[in-house]
């Protein structure tokens, strides 16, 4: 019974979500059911091994700067991740600088460029790629500058551009279930052996803020990682030609490919980390590999004219304070990118991170300018070798 | 219902003057609110698709793009596909629903309305957990012994078409079960008199005079399948990519301009096959026999 009641509960409070943002487009119904797919996925399973409030580090007292008044809307991406985004920053911050938080799910760059274009932006703070912000900035004069004057110092100049602030770096890598396989795969030139490890693949395409797995393939291809960039687009292409058809489904959000190994469809994936462990947590089979994964960074990025521009400020200093991101990094084995936090997690969840030195070390880091630069191109010749 | 309401309102009725002046003052509103609400759209992303110099640079790219030939030809198969397989199971559903006892032909009737109310998305959704690869539909079929392994169902063309059937069956079944209620009995009783077996009033009868719903269900689940977007991306494979997310691809580049261009082509073409399809097929007369 209780069962029940709770993933009814956990329904109903997304259908709340989803109702506060109007999804003006059908892409964003898609984005919301997955996020209640694994949303329900999760309610039917205790959730153990997610720290609880009490070992987190909490706030003493916060800056006389950070406090206002009213609300700030901030757009996330839903599931697993927005659920943890609550508790380690909105709760906090509504209870300690007295601002509402309004969430809102899917912040679809595009959306945002029609809401500058057309004067009608409702979003204060939204957490889109950094990739993306350089697109963005290519467009035109869409966002507004971040005001580093309230920012902690901990988050050190490599994380910090002129209209958006580095947050939540995560990797997107190989998952595999521990049960298809009596031996467990070692990295890409194992994912593209369909004879040694037999089952269905799945990646990401290479739109709707995706990062198509270039990189995996060209290291699947022989190229050393540490020579994976500048990207030979071709020959990445190419290699996918030739796992294609093992491959189910080009995901284009971040559930699908969790689904897709939770239900045995592709026994093999790439996928999110965060994602990965909430799943580990929940019991399920899986394990995860750093080797030619991707380390990503996300951002905070306040569109032009927002409603709420001083409060997304405020907002975005205190999210990104040391505590803050300690905080998240505690309950989803995301990054931080204020160096102060690493003093308040324990050395096994440091470990676990992406950011962690001998994570880091396994992984091919995003290169977000050569992305900016390339992404037309890839595309196009992504999409050919998907309908070929 | 608007389905149902489309092919009476397509024949205006013949009378003087006046008669039609008033319906004519009422429709004012909804037009008015198309002019708004459909056309002024429809007209600024026209005016997009034929981009900032008015050459139709954007058009261009998009007729001469390979991908998007494709994405098109895919498309036009699906729609051909789900509407000749609705249109094979609906009309012998609607006519079983037409002649049934009342009690009989109401509980059709709600089975087929019911999954209607539901959302699209939450039907696609349900498809994905029947068809999954420890859905119900694979531990059915291991458990009878029908076979040993799971089969790949989901993520396949094969589960876009199960999806998108489901969700466009009953748009193929109203307007067909509307024109047989329509049908007067005396006309079977004439045939029967006359010598006709039930297979001969079928083919003699009912029919022709069921037509006009055939070829409004027809028209209703082909251009509503060039639009799907959801089915196809939530249970379709690689390869089944439809116009509508060739067109929402395009947004998130930010090309905009190509984007509009994508969606007039695709307009363009659905007007296109209405107009062939109403030409080839006498709709106007057919609908006009069958009132």
């Amino acid at each position: 019974m209780d069962k029940k009641t709770a993933s009814q509960r956990e329904m109903i409070r997304r259908l709340r979500a989803s109702v506060m943002v109007p999804p003006a487009s059908r892409r964003e119904f898609l984005t919301l059911m997955g996020g209640a797919a694994a949303g329900l996925a999760a309610a039917s399973l205790p959730l153990r091994g997610f720290a609880q409030e009490a070992d987190l580090p909490q706030f003493d007292s916060v800056p006389e700067e950070w406090k206002g008044e009213g609300e700030v809307v901030v757009v996330t991406w839903g599931g697993i991740g927005t659920d943890m985004q609550r508790k380690a920053w909105f709760e906090p911050f509504e209870k300690l600088c007295g601002i509402k938080v309004v969430e809102a799910v899917g912040p679809d760059p595009a959306k945002l460029k029609a809401m500058v274009d057309t004067g009608t932006v409702a979003w204060d703070v939204c957490q889109i790629g950094r990739g993306t912000m350089l697109e963005l900035l290519k467009q035109g004069d869409y966002l507004e500058p971040i005001d580093y004057g309230l920012v902690e110092d901990g988050v050190t100049e490599n994380y910090r551009s002129s209209h958006g602030l580095d947050i939540v770096p995560y990797a997107q890598m190989i998952a595999y279930r521990t049960d298809a396989w009596s031996e467990a795969p070692k990295g890409f030139a194992d994912f593209w052996d369909t004879e040694k490890f037999p089952g269905g693949r799945s990646m990401p395409i290479a739109t709707k803020g995706n990062i198509p797995e270039l990189v995996g393939a060209l290291i699947a291809d022989g190229v050393d990682p540490a020579d994976a960039y500048p990207i030979d687009i071709d020959r990445a292409i190419a290699a996918l030609e030739r796992i294609k058809p093992s491959v189910i489904k080009w995901w284009e959000a971040g559930a699908q490919p969790m689904q897709m190994l939770l239900d045995n469809e592709a026994p093999m994936v790439t996928a999110w980390n965060g994602r990965v462990f909430a799943a580990q947590q929940e019991g399920a089979p899986l394990e995860i590999l750093w080797d030619g994964g991707m380390l990503v960074n996300n951002a905070w990025l306040l569109p032009k004219g927002c409603p709420n521009l001083s409060n997304a400020q405020k907002f975005v200093a205190f999210s990104s304070s040391a505590i803050a991101q300690a905080r998240y990094s505690m309950l989803l084995p995301y990054g931080f990118t204020n160096v102060d936090s690493e003093q308040y997690i324990p050395a096994d969840v440091l470990a676990n991170l992406p950011t962690a030195p001998a994570n880091l070390s396994r992984m091919v880091p995003y290169q977000h300018e050569w992305w900016a630069a390339n992404r037309p191109e890839v595309i196009e010749k992504f999409n050919a070798m998907m309908l070929g | 219902m608007s389905a149902l309401a489309e092919p009476m309102a397509a024949a205006p009725p013949r009378r003087a003057g006046a008669a039609w002046r008033k319906p004519g003052l009422l429709v004012l509103p909804l037009l008015a609110f198309l002019a708004v609400f459909y056309l002024v759209p429809v007209l600024m992303m026209l005016s997009r698709a034929s981009g900032p110099a008015l050459d139709f640079a954007p058009v261009q790219a998009a007729l001469t793009s390979g991908v998007a030939a494709q994405v098109f030809w895919i498309t036009l198969k699906v729609a051909v596909i789900t509407t000749l397989a609705t249109l094979v199971l609906g009309y012998p559903l609607a006519l079983f629903t037409a002649i049934a006892p009342p009690w009989l032909s109401r509980l059709l009737l709600a089975a087929v309305m019911i999954p209607f109310w539901s959302s699209i998305l939450v039907r696609s959704y349900a498809w994905m957990v029947l068809l999954g690869r420890q859905g119900m539909v694979n531990e059915a079929l291991i458990g009878l012994g029908l076979i040993e392994t799971p089969m790949r169902l989901l993520n396949t063309s094969f589960a876009v078409y199960v999806g998108m059937i489901h969700i466009l069956l009953p748009f193929m079944v109203l307007p067909i079960y509307a024109t047989m209620k329509g049908i007067d009995g005396r006309l079977v009783w004439a045939a029967e008199n006359l010598g006709a077996g039930a297979l001969s009033v079928l083919r003699f009868v009912i029919l022709p005079l069921s037509l006009p719903g055939v070829f409004a269900g027809v028209l209703v689940v082909f251009i509503l399948c060039l639009g799907f977007y959801v089915t196809p991306a939530l249970l379709g494979g690689p390869g089944d990519l439809m116009a509508s997310m060739l067109i929402a691809q395009e947004v998130d580049l930010y090309n905009w301009d190509l984007a509009s261009a994508y969606a007039a082509v695709l307009l363009v073409v659905t007007l296109l096959i209405v107009a062939a399809f109403s030409r080839l097929l006498s709709l106007d007369r057919v609908m006009g026999a069958g009132r």
